[in-house]
């Protein structure tokens, strides 16, 4: 009941914000649903299941000019072309993440570093067809669709107000349910979760394929709501951007891209309409400052400050005092105890993976 | 087939070859940093940027004979390898026990971006040229070779045989392998793991700046002359096997051979395609690459 609650304060005024607010603040607000849905999803695999992902941003654009090209030379609807891209993404992110994967180490990273620059060279080399560098302008679409005609925002809003709605109760249901747990225990430790019996492969392509879809969904999206794609979108320094919301919200929490694109977007946007393209470095910062000084976000910094607040004083001193230091200990004995059965494993039972270098 | 085309064709083949040992260079860098810390380092291009641009800065701007520049462009990356590891990702590794790798490699990224905009504040998207060690063509019968490619190859050779040497013979090169063989063995005799890590990583950013030093005097210096280069490298390493100082000088060989036979196939666009191609056939039929321990799988 109390989830429905929090849904309901929610979605009020983001049901009613277009009646009151100018084009601007809508158009800002849609791109802000739209880098929540990709950030979100690049927090299901980053922050989830411990794998990072650099083609997101790749994903978003692939999504973005499939769906135009498509509905260009075809003149299908542009709702069965949104689809169309998001069954490409998953199709492009589950093969990638099948080859990689079933790997132990860090191949998705390289794999997706190396799908991400070939893709944007690839629609720059192949101009006559995508445009190059010069970006793919199309003209409204046939006539079959007057909803994907209107100059009016308010229309686009609320499509992406349900991509939205759909992408994050998606997301929501599997962080909360077993799947989630899974990927958790996997990222924590790919070796004991795999012991216990779960199967790291496939959950772990599960969370990145789906990551995919939802990318490519909403980057088909914006396709048609632009009218025009540029590659620029494709740079290293959009996947930096979608980095820094999910990392500055907090990464591996399901409110943190909500609460870090809501702050990092409109200070991105403002720092680039009134200075010109420095808001690249601010991401640059977020990204390191954030990894180094709190690394659990915003939205760790925000629930331990409640907490703080509204723990009663007398139990939290007696608590704390009183066993926090044998606690404390207790942990090092623990991890002591860990290190010395895995030195006992590496000199005993292992035989030698020898390495070359 | 006409003598000109054919030795097109070679010169192509042996450019492909140079080249390809000079990203060796820059692809052992991310081996060195990868074996001892488990850590992609994303910040390669860039630090590769850096290279290239203090070479320009010495040998232009101050007015160097660019040969004697070079060892400039690698004291410098060298010690600002040592300051990112020192300030940026010794603490990911002494403040976090889970993830610290996937938490440094966002750092690496972070820094890469952060890096390449600074450089583009202070030097801006002005394209820059380095004069060649030494300029014109050498012609041997059917091969015509610019004279900047042979002794560039040669620099990198130089630098790759004292590389090897310091890692195969010194007391810090076999550290340095012992720690990335087994990290807690290596702690066990007595090496200072920390220590090798700020080794490690500060190496592998100097061979990076070694690497775009050299290849400064062959191409321009530019903002984003790093990217390309770093994108290579990663898929070098795949190809040789992760961890593999030997299959990363191999695989560098390799791919800058069959890139240039794709640019004489195909069309030298699609050039840079080719590294993609290889990394995906590498993780579909050799996950482990050319000389890298057997991967696990799940």
């Amino acid at each position: 009941m109390k989830k429905i609650y929090w849904l309901t304060i929610a979605a009020i005024p983001a049901l009613l914000f277009p009646l009151f607010a100018g084009s601007f603040e809508t158009h800002t607000l849609i791109y802000c649903y739209y880098y929540i849905v990709v950030a979100s999803s690049w927090n299901l695999v980053a922050g989830f299941s411990g794998q990072l992902s650099l083609a997101q941003a790749a994903f978003a654009g692939l999504g973005a000019y499939s769906s135009a090209l498509f509905v260009m030379h075809t003149g299908i609807s542009p709702f069965i072309g949104i689809l169309i891209s998001a069954i490409l993404g998953w199709g492009i992110s589950y093969s990638i993440g099948y080859l990689c994967l079933r790997l132990k180490g860090s191949y998705l990273t390289l794999a997706t570093l190396g799908f991400a620059e070939t893709i944007r060279l690839l629609i720059t080399i192949e101009y006559p067809y995508t445009g190059g560098s010069l970006g793919l302008g199309f003209p409204p679409h046939s006539l079959i669709e007057p909803f994907f005609q209107t100059t009016s925002k308010i229309p686009y809003y609320y499509f992406m107000l349900g991509i939205l709605a759909v992408s994050m109760f998606i997301i929501y249901k599997v962080v909360h349910s077993n799947i989630g747990l899974y990927l958790r225990a996997i990222r924590d430790d790919e070796d004991a979760a795999s012991a216990m019996g779960v199967e790291v492969a496939k959950w772990r392509t599960f969370a990145f394929s789906v990551s995919g879809l939802l990318t490519g969904l909403a980057g088909a999206f914006t396709a048609h709501y632009e009218l025009i794609l540029s590659p620029f979108t494709l740079l290293l320094s959009e996947m930096s951007l979608i980095m820094a919301m999910a990392v500055f919200g907090g990464l591996g929490s399901f409110a943190g891209p909500i609460l870090g694109t809501f702050i990092v977007f409109p200070v991105s946007e403002y720092i680039r309409l009134s200075f010109g393209g420095f808001n690249v470095i601010i991401f640059g910062i977020v990204l390191i400052l954030m990894m180094r000084f709190f690394p659990g976000g915003i939205y760790a910094l925000i629930k331990r400050m409640i907490s703080r607040i509204f723990t009663p004083k007398t139990i939290s001193v007696s608590d704390g005092g009183s066993s926090k230091k044998p606690n404390q200990i207790v942990k090092i004995m623990d991890a002591l105890k860990l290190k010395f059965i895995n030195l006992l494993g590496y000199t005993m039972g292992k035989k030698g993976n020898v390495n070359v270098a | 087939m006409s003598s000109t085309s054919l030795s097109y064709i070679f010169s192509q083949l042996l450019n492909g070859f140079l080249i390809g040992l000079i990203y060796g260079l820059v692809a052992v860098g991310i081996t060195l940093i990868f074996g001892v810390m488990k850590l992609v380092n994303f910040a390669h291009g860039e630090i590769y940027m850096i290279g290239g641009y203090t070479i320009y800065y010495l040998s232009v701007v101050v007015g160097i004979y660019t040969a004697f520049a070079l060892p400039g462009s690698i004291i410098v990356t060298f010690l600002i390898g040592l300051i990112i590891e020192r300030i940026l990702i010794r603490p990911m590794y002494t403040k976090y026990v889970e993830n610290a790798s996937e938490y440094a490699m966002i750092v690496t990224f972070g820094l890469s971006i952060l890096l390449m905009n600074i450089v583009l504040l202070i030097f801006g998207w002005r394209v820059h040229g380095v004069p060649p060690f030494i300029s014109g063509i050498i012609t041997i019968s059917l091969l015509s070779v610019a004279a900047d490619r042979i002794t560039a190859a040669v620099a990198g050779a130089i630098l790759l045989v004292i590389l090897l040497f310091f890692i195969n013979k010194t007391w810090y090169g076999k550290a340095l392998r012992a720690t990335s063989q087994n990290r807690e063995g290596a702690a066990m005799v007595g090496i200072d793991t920390t220590q090798m890590n700020t080794l490690a990583y500060a190496l592998g950013c100097a061979l990076a700046g070694a690497g775009g030093g050299i290849l400064a005097t062959i191409f321009t210096v530019n903002v984003e002359m790093g990217q390309v280069p770093a994108l290579r490298s990663f898929a070098i390493i795949v190809l040789g096997g992760m961890g593999s100082v030997k299959g990363s000088i191999i695989g560098a060989i390799i791919l800058g051979v069959l890139e240039s036979v794709a640019s004489i196939l195909i069309s030298p666009a699609y050039q840079d395609v080719v590294g993609f191609l290889v990394l995906i056939a590498i993780l579909l039929f050799r996950p482990q690459g050319l000389f890298g321990e057997k991967v696990r799988r799940f």
